[in-house]
């Protein structure tokens, strides 16, 4: 299969559907040439690929979109990356053991790592910052990628159809990366964002296969990016808690999501997703949606805050912290939620043990309202 | 009309402390599950935990001894050390 194509043009596949993406992309071939001994097969370490023809059993790209990695919960995406590559891992056996037990039949591995950079958080996606076209290494790629996503919530919503779209679109994307010759990758890597333009490798790219293979994974990641938002659960209730918020008369003149947010008031760290401001009672609303980690919500809810005074200087400002409704009765339960509970009226405090007391959770001096996401 | 019998003030707090460790300590035991047992994110979520009850800004407040979230997560803490553990050993034991 070829593609007439030249870089950073769009390419037309023709494909009408992900399952025609799919078949095109397990086409494409990687022809080393003979002279390129730099990637070595580990299991036969004195045999070079050159010459060799190869198709990636495992691959992958990540649709990281910044956004959505939240501080608590996780899912394991090296897990997600076997499963989705039509692994069925022993869970009994550690990962690592098991790639090495089978990976002897593939002909090629590719790892992947991918690294959260606070200069890149104005980006909406973050692809594939590190490639690993050797097998040794992209063992370590998976074991980074497992550690890196722990930070992901599981409600990320890419389910396996997507995440098979990310793998194999990397495939499209870093076999070619693994191609160039010596010396000619001098930016690296590929950043996309979803509105398309791409902020291509301004390397000497003098070879069609690399375009082709950066132009397929973008047309991916824009199926990704839309697919992803219409699955990921975490975004769906921050979403809805937004429009709840923009009901109650709050406008967001600092953003509408937590990056922008971050970005404008110039906010490292945790950053909460909602940041708003209504005339009507001239009061700011800063408010986090959260799965269950309390302590992360309110480093969040301070963060933001310390931002906001930082651009604005002080004022009335309110704090929520929005949790699910399998999360909020527990936090009306003796027992709590991570040695939180609410009030009566809703508000977060919690108990000294040795004198009984209760205290409320302030962020500069002020109570901090807990409530169900709508 | 009161709908569950008043507990003792005493024994409420008595009950308070080990509820909370238990508690925590059983979240770190499903967070292994939840991560199928991976080792690294585990030991990313200790050095977190760690991290967050050493938080000097926090020493005065909700982290200080005795205070309920820090208590649950001392047991989070004490969790994670033990599955980590438990999973180093049985991964030995594997070869």
């Amino acid at each position: 299969m070829t593609y007439d194509c030249a870089l950073g043009q769009p390419l037309r596949t023709g494909a009408e559907t992900l399952a025609d993406l799919y078949r095109q992309i397990r086409q494409v071939g990687l022809d080393f040439a003979a002279a390129d001994t730099r990637y070595v097969d580990p299991l036969a370490p004195t045999q070079p690929l050159g010459g060799t023809t190869l198709t990636l059993p495992v691959v992958a790209l990540l649709p990281v979109d910044l956004s959505q990695i939240p501080d608590d919960d996780s899912i394991d995406w090296g897990q997600r990356l076997l499963e989705t590559s039509g692994i069925v891992a022993d869970p009994m056996l550690p990962k690592a053991q098991w790639l090495m037990h089978n990976a002897a039949g593939w002909d090629w591995f590719l790892g992947f790592s991918y690294v959260s950079l606070s200069f890149l958080r104005d980006l909406d996606y973050l692809i594939a910052s590190a490639l690993f076209p050797v097998f040794g290494v992209g063992l370590q790629g998976v074991r980074t990628a497992g550690v890196w996503g722990s930070a992901l919530r599981d409600d990320a919503g890419y389910d396996e159809a997507i995440m098979q779209t990310a793998l194999l679109s990397l495939a499209a994307f870093g076999l070619y990366v693994a191609k160039l010759p010596p010396g000619s990758l001098r930016s690296g890597g590929s950043l996309m964002t979803p509105a398309g333009p791409l902020a291509y490798a301004t390397s000497t790219v003098n070879t069609a296969a690399l375009g082709r293979g950066l132009v397929i994974a973008t047309e991916l990641a824009h199926v990704l990016f839309a697919r992803g938002n219409q699955n990921n659960h975490g975004y769906d209730q921050e979403q809805r808690v937004r429009d709840a918020l923009t009901e109650e008369g709050y406008t967001q003149p600092y953003g509408v999501d937590d990056q922008e947010v971050a970005k404008n008031l110039g906010i490292k760290g945790k950053v909460a997703d909602f940041v708003g401001y209504n005339d009507e009672i001239d009061s700011w609303l800063i408010a986090e949606s959260k799965g269950g980690n309390i302590d992360h919500a309110i480093k969040q809810l301070e963060n933001t805050n310390a931002g906001l005074t930082n651009t604005r200087g002080v004022g009335s400002t309110e704090f929520r912290i929005y949790t699910n409704a399998d999360q909020y009765p527990k936090l009306q339960g003796p027992q709590g939620l991570a040695g939180y509970r609410v009030d009566s009226n809703g508000y977060l405090g919690w108990i000294d043990e040795f004198s009984s007391e209760w205290h409320y959770v302030e962020v500069d001096g002020v109570k901090v309202l807990v409530q169900m996401i709508p | 009309m009161l709908e569950y019998p008043l507990i003792p003030l005493e024994i409420k707090s008595a009950l308070l402390r080990p509820t909370l460790l238990i508690s925590g300590r059983y979240d770190a035991f499903q967070l292994a599950w939840k991560l199928d047992a991976n080792l690294e994110a585990l030991k990313k979520e200790l050095a977190e935990t760690e991290e967050l009850l050493n938080d000097p800004d926090l020493r005065d407040g909700r982290m200080k001894p005795g205070a309920s979230p820090r208590t649950y997560r001392e047991g989070y803490l004490a969790g994670l050390q033990e599955v980590i553990t438990l999973i180093r050993n049985v991964t030995n034991d594997l070869g």
